[in-house]
């Protein structure tokens, strides 16, 4: 019997480096393929939002379900339909129960919910069962799908390169 | 049920503001998607012999059936527009990446179809099947980057994919360009302007339907492992410096090789077509400049080949590759110089490849004496000056002193200049060359005088990929490469540059693999990349059948339809006769199938390839030999009656024994 502790930590967190989103899509496109069999990003789970600064750079940010750990929309729901899968920790819709009331749509704080408009139910990320094909085309990287207890020291390994190449860049020790 | 294809071709007049939808498939059939039914359409709408700027031109914009199909690559549109910036007037193909194709895709059109003149500046609005013309006359007289923002502004969706002009393209200038989020299709721009359109944006929803969902995901994977695979071998030399703690090593370690090979290569050409020696290249490298500003890489694929760079002072904007080759062209050893101008370009909606040739011939012509500060307005256009170059750039847009005849292109300038500044003038078919050598490469010699597009790209690539390979110490993939020559051509020597043999085949077979990327939309630099041990690298000389049954198989996965390599070669030939027929109607011949003089006569002054001139004999020859292999006349290089019967295309031949230009 594993603690509930040792549960949290095998389970894996989608994380997204803002700064290395290409704007590029194709996450969006190859979620649609896998979970609806056609491309159409409107149906994807994640969605990459973009937005012009000044008009003359993109910044990109993919968003999609974080799999809160106190999820709104488990509170919100009022026929309990979302449960946590115990093997990836994705929070799931049971569609049978699912009215398509839109409680946990509104209550969303990152808006990664819809409503299907084929099955009339909510449908949101499902980390593909713990192989998320997003990450799977990120070369960028910046989609990575990471053990939630290295998920901090992840970012901190990302920030002192960061760091690092700024301190080789002051002293003169880059190309 | 269709898949891959949206099904409707937009047609949409901007006298009448009329809007009406068409059907696919009354072409899809006979033709195949971006650039092959942009050939047809563009030959069936374009009336014969009236000017680039008439309203009764169309602009098509043209998206293949794998565009938006979730297939890595897969999101080239294609621009099809009579070419005003050719002389005489010709076919204009470009093909862009980007988000407008697969937006176009979503909307559910295959293929846009633009005509008339507009009253008023406007835009296109298209949302799925809303389709609005908007006014646009707040915009008209700003750039690119303030139209992109004003009109997402206006539209309340930064999402929206838009294909915009600047202020050159409303001042009908000639090298003036329709930018997409900093890529550009060349010289359209004017065309725009002169139907008074500003933009167009569009937005869809509605998806693509694909035959096998699975295999596309598949196939994804392959494509990434091999593109890991070559940014892995070119990173390992970045790695052991610090760069590789840059967020996008594989970016730097991509220009750092580009330049590597480029710079010390016979190919590029350093002031107005001197040598490739410039003591101060050095200064230049890409690389040391693009890792202290590179800020962001975007694109519109995984691999992400647009750096965005951020220059204190000047501002943030994409580093074209283009912009690489500037400096070497005007012996400038100030790169924020060549960066600021690279974004003043993308600003203003000109075209970068198309710039650093007139500015270093106004140099050359300063250099000699042949023109003083007074023709320029003031600004000497003394070698290596930047404010020369922006002070150009600046002109040229707004059409502004000396800019409103060097806007008409650089011969309507030589003529007010003198015979000697004539004289001096590289161009063919109007279009100025680039750093391209041709003295030592016939092949890329014959690609660009016979391509009905006037292209400068380097068709031939297998020549670049010799080079690289050595220059990697991978001598042992050379010999093989050319073993594999042997057998496909029977001699090596049809991979060898500088050798005249079998270069005509390389040019065809390279024919097939770019129209039908193009057909397909989907990226050639990707794939090529994608592709690197398994399907290009180690495949140089091998015949075209063998090289690309995996993009048969991308076309199955998304169409559900089995092509062999023997309709593709159909679906090409016939879109490539197409546009040639385009050209025959206007008037073509043979002479205006060729290259400058200039590579005939003044041998390589240094490097390498020292005292190499082109052959003009052996030059005719390749022609000769490529136009029998088309089954083009040799005289007049039109297409026989029985090339266009062969190709089920009797009725072009109709059209144009009508006009007398059957041979």
């Amino acid at each position: 019997m594993k603690t509930p502790r040792e549960i949290h930590a095998s389970w894996k967190s989608l994380i997204i480096d803002v700064d290395k989103c290409a704007s590029c899509k194709q996450c969006e496109k190859v979620c649609s393929l896998k979970h609806e069999g056609e491309c159409n990003p409107a149906l994807s789970r994640v969605k990459v939002l973009r937005d012009e600064l000044m008009g003359s750079y993109f910044v990109s940010i993919p968003i999609m379900c974080q799999q809160c750990e106190v999820p709104t929309c488990v509170e919100a729901c009022p026929m309990e339909a979302i449960y946590k899968d115990k093997e990836t920790g994705a929070l799931l819709v049971d569609e049978l129960r699912c009215t398509g009331c839109r409680m946990c749509v509104i209550s969303c704080p990152l808006g990664a919910g819809e409503i299907h408009p084929d099955r009339r139910v909510s449908y949101r990320c499902d980390l593909c069962s713990g192989d998320p094909e997003c990450v799977k085309v990120c070369l960028p990287g910046a989609l990575k799908y990471i053990e939630n207890a290295k998920a901090g020291y992840n970012a901190r390994r990302e920030a002192l390169k960061k760091l690092a190449n700024r301190l080789a860049l002051i002293s003169g020790q880059s190309t | 049920m269709v898949y891959g294809y949206a099904g409707a071709i937009l047609r949409i007049d901007l006298t009448s503001e009329d809007v009406r939808k068409g059907l696919t498939s009354e072409y899809s059939g006979k033709y195949l998607g971006g650039r092959g039914i942009n050939a047809r359409l563009m030959f069936e709408e374009s009336p014969p012999k009236v000017s680039a700027l008439d309203q009764r031109n169309p602009i098509i914009i043209g998206a293949g059936p794998l565009v938006g199909s979730g297939l890595i690559g897969a999101v080239r549109f294609e621009i099809t527009c009579k070419s005003y910036e050719q002389v005489p007037e010709g076919f204009g193909n470009e093909g862009i990446g980007g988000t407008f194709g697969t937006e176009m895709k979503y909307a559910g059109y295959d293929h846009i179809v633009i005509k008339g003149k507009a009253k008023r500046p406007t835009y296109i609005y298209i949302e799925n099947d809303v389709i609005k013309i908007k006014d646009a006359s707040h915009l008209w007289g700003k750039g690119i980057f303030e139209t992109n923002k004003l009109i997402r502004e206006e539209l309340g969706d930064p999402e929206v994919a838009i294909l915009a002009i600047g202020q050159a393209g409303e001042n009908l200038v000639k090298i003036s360009t329709v930018e997409h989020e900093y890529r550009s299709g060349s010289a359209f721009g004017a065309i725009w302007g002169a139907k008074r359109l500003k933009a167009v944006a569009i937005r869809g929803t509605r998806g693509v339907k694909v035959h096998d969902a699975k295999k596309i995901l598949e196939m994804n994977q392959t494509f990434l492992h091999g593109i890991k695979e070559w940014l892995l071998q070119d990173i390992k030399e970045c790695e052991k410096s610090r760069t590789a703690h840059l967020p996008y090593p594989q970016y730097v370690a991509g220009e750092k090789s580009l330049v590597n090979y480029v710079d010390r290569s016979e190919q590029t050409i350093t002031g107005y077509f001197k040598g490739i020696e410039w003591a101060d290249i050095e200064k230049t490298r890409a690389a040391p400049y693009i890792i202290k500003r590179m800020m962001k890489q975007t694109g519109c694929c995984p691999m992400a080949c647009i750096g965005m760079l951020k220059v204190p002072g000047i501002g943030i904007s994409a580093m074209k590759c283009d912009s690489y080759y500037w400096p070497w062209q005007m012996y400038l050893t100030d790169m924020d110089k060549a960066f600021e101008a690279t974004r003043l370009c993308a600003d203003y909606g000109m075209d970068n490849q198309d710039m650093a040739t007139p500015v270093s011939w106004l140099m050359h012509l300063y250099g000699e004496g042949i023109i003083t500060a007074r023709d320029t307005d003031g600004v000497p256009m003394e070698w290596g000056s930047g404010e020369a170059l922006l002070h150009v750039i600046h002109s040229l847009a707004n059409r502004k002193g000396f800019g409103d005849i060097l806007a008409d292109g650089i011969l309507s300038f030589a003529k007010k200049i003198g015979p000697k500044a004539e004289a001096s003038v590289m161009q063919r078919r109007g279009i100025v060359p680039n750093t391209d050598e041709l003295r030592c490469q016939p092949a890329v010699a014959l690609g660009t005088s016979v391509d009905p597009t006037c292209g400068r790209e380097n068709y031939y690539n297998e020549v670049i990929w010799d080079r690289y390979l050595r220059e990697t110490g991978q001598e042992a993939a050379v010999e093989e490469a050319y073993a594999r020559a042997r057998k496909t051509y029977g001699t090596e020597k049809a991979i060898i540059p500088w050798e005249y043999e079998k270069k005509v085949e390389g040019r065809i077979r390279d024919e097939y693999t770019w129209y039908m990327y193009d057909m397909f939309g989907s990226c050639f630099f990707l794939l090529i990349r994608g592709a690197t041990k398994e399907r290009y690298l180690h495949k140089i000389g091998e015949p075209f059948e063998e090289i690309y049954p995996t993009d048969l198989e991308m076309f199955k996965a998304v169409t559900g339809i089995s092509l062999s390599e023997q309709q593709v070669r159909t679906f090409t030939d016939r879109a490539l006769n197409l546009e040639k027929a385009y050209n025959v109607r206007e008037g073509f011949t043979r002479n205006d199938e060729c290259v400058e003089e200039f590579w005939f006569k003044e041998p390589i002054p240094d490097g390498p390839q020292k005292g190499k001139v082109l052959d003009k004999v052996r030059f005719e020859e390749m022609k000769d030999q490529y136009y029998t292999k088309r089954g083009w006349d040799l005289k007049t290089s039109w297409p026989t009656k029985e090339t266009y019967e062969r190709l089920h295309l009797g009725d072009v031949a109709e059209c144009l024994k009508k006009l007398g230009r059957l041979p």
